[in-house]
């Protein structure tokens, strides 16, 4: 045999033909492959063959059970993520910071639908739009909330604005627009919009008596009875006043009221309607607009000529 | 798969694999593998335990064979390794092979020369098979299994330059202990 390889270098040891000896020694023992020994190893071939096939046809049996499994894996994966999820959102939607913001929403659309109005009214007038000082609008917003949670509902609803938008656009495009339509407004608008007597501080109940005083002609009335005290009160509950930020135009008439523990001067303008309220010894003002500021003077006129 | 035994014994790769390839294998390569066996184990019984088991893994394995190496060192690697794990486990059973021993019986003189040249036969193997394990192993890759140095690294999973060390010193050992016992005609 030789050993003549190419990483082997040719030592003394190589020439024992180490191979040749071990193979003698081992078949002088009887170490050799017998054809038994060969049959048997195809025996055991053949039945390993026999279990590879059987065990092909349990993987095959076994796959589908594999596939439910794995589907299961992934719609339990799928309802985790799903109620996971879900879970979010509840947690999200009863969160007080969430209610805080949805109030803080409402009141902000409130706070939008009021500048709107305001804004379009006083353009209907005629007048110059002025924006107030960003806490005035804060004040305004804040009243307007205090005012009605029913209309937080309505002006929660996106559709709000653009509904006043619409039904204002219709308001200016006439001058001599009817009063059903500015009822129409008013009631849409009635978050900005105070009441007579409201900004009188009083009710008609309590009103003693009014003193009117028409600045141009310097004619003054005293109403005492209590029905040319109600018919006043009426004439005055058919407008709305809306509040100004500021506002200081001609004085054109002076309305005294006077009640049993308070009393209310209303200087009113062309443009504004000043309010002057002392209860006891606490005096406060506060400016408004009316919704319709010359109608009110001209139903102001004709209460004091009849 | 089927591969066949081409005759420099590379394994060629045919559209089939059987049991009568493995049995055309198993004649060409058996005694190689069972004869590594036994000198690893030192016991015929676990030896051809030892061939089946290394038959069925080379017909488990056979679409595995990649052809870099000559599928006779292939096969003795497994054998290999499968005679290690048997050792391994062995030794957790405590359980010593046994060395058969046989006494040779009263020799006439005309079988003198005979029985000489198997004692000297028989030295040899045993100086081989008494080696250290690390040298044993190397000399049965080299000059049993007909391996080249690069070949009997990769089988035994040890660095090339490792393995022509160990052969080296396997050599020395051997001449050291086989000089002077065993007559010229070796």
């Amino acid at each position: 045999m030789s050993f003549d390889r190419d990483n082997r270098d040719k030592l003394e040891i190589d020439d024992l033909n180490i191979k040749h000896i071990l193979n003698n020694s081992l078949e002088n023992e009887g170490i050799s492959v017998s054809e038994d020994l060969i049959s048997r190893t195809l025996e055991a071939i053949k039945k390993q063959q026999a279990d590879d096939s059987t065990d092909k046809g349990k993987d095959e049996k076994i796959k589908p059970v594999s596939l439910l499994r794995k589907t299961r894996i992934w719609i339990s994966a799928a309802a985790a993520v799903l109620l996971l999820l879900i879970g979010m959102n509840a947690i999200r939607f009863l969160s007080p910071e969430k209610k805080a913001d949805q109030e803080f929403s409402k009141s902000d659309n409130m706070e939008n639908g009021e500048e709107n109005a305001y804004s379009m009214l006083t353009e209907k007038d005629g007048k110059t739009t002025e924006a107030g000082t960003g806490d005035e609008l804060m004040k305004s917003a804040g009243e307007a909330t205090a005012q009605s949670e029913a209309f937080s509902e309505d002006a929660n609803d996106a559709n709000t604005e653009e509904k006043t938008t619409e039904i204002y656009a219709d308001a200016t495009g006439e001058d001599d627009s009817d009063t059903n339509l500015m009822m129409g407004i008013s009631s849409v608008l009635n978050v900005d919009e105070v009441e007579f007597s409201e900004i009188a501080g009083m009710e008609p109940a309590d009103i003693k008596s009014v003193e009117i005083t028409a600045m141009n002609g310097n004619r003054t009335i005293t109403l005492t009875e209590k029905e040319q005290v109600e018919k006043f009160c009426s004439i005055m509950g058919n407008h709305s006043f809306v509040r100004e930020t500021e506002g200081k135009s001609d004085e054109q008439f002076l309305i005294e009221i006077f009640g049993k523990e308070k009393e209310s001067r209303l200087i009113i303008g062309s443009n504004s309607v000043d309010v002057e309220t002392v209860d006891k010894d606490m005096v406060s003002h506060s400016i408004y607009s009316a919704v319709d500021q010359s109608r009110l003077m001209e139903d102001l006129n004709q209460f004091l000529q009849q | 798969m089927q591969k066949d035994i081409q005759s420099d014994g590379s394994w060629q790769s045919s559209a089939h694999e059987s049991v009568y390839d493995m049995e055309a294998l198993i004649r060409e390569y058996g005694n190689d593998v069972l004869r590594t066996a036994y000198i690893y184990v030192k016991d015929l019984h676990a030896a051809e335990d030892i061939f089946q088991e290394v038959f069925i893994k080379v017909y488990k394995n056979l679409s595995t064979f990649e052809g870099n190496s000559s599928i006779k060192t292939w096969i003795i690697r497994i054998t290999i390794n499968t005679c290690k794990d048997y050792l391994k486990s062995a030794y957790k059973r405590k359980v010593i092979p046994m060395t058969e021993y046989r006494e040779d019986a009263n020799l006439g003189a005309s079988e003198y020369d005979e029985v000489e040249k198997r004692d000297t036969n028989h030295l040899i193997k045993e100086t081989v098979l008494s080696l250290p394990a690390k040298y044993r192993d190397v000399v049965l890759c080299v000059y049993f299994n007909d391996m080249t140095i690069a070949e009997a690294a990769k089988t035994l999973n040890i660095a090339e330059g490792t393995a022509k060390s160990r052969l080296s010193r396997a050599r020395q050992k051997l001449k050291d202990i086989l000089e002077g016992r065993i007559s010229d005609e070796f």
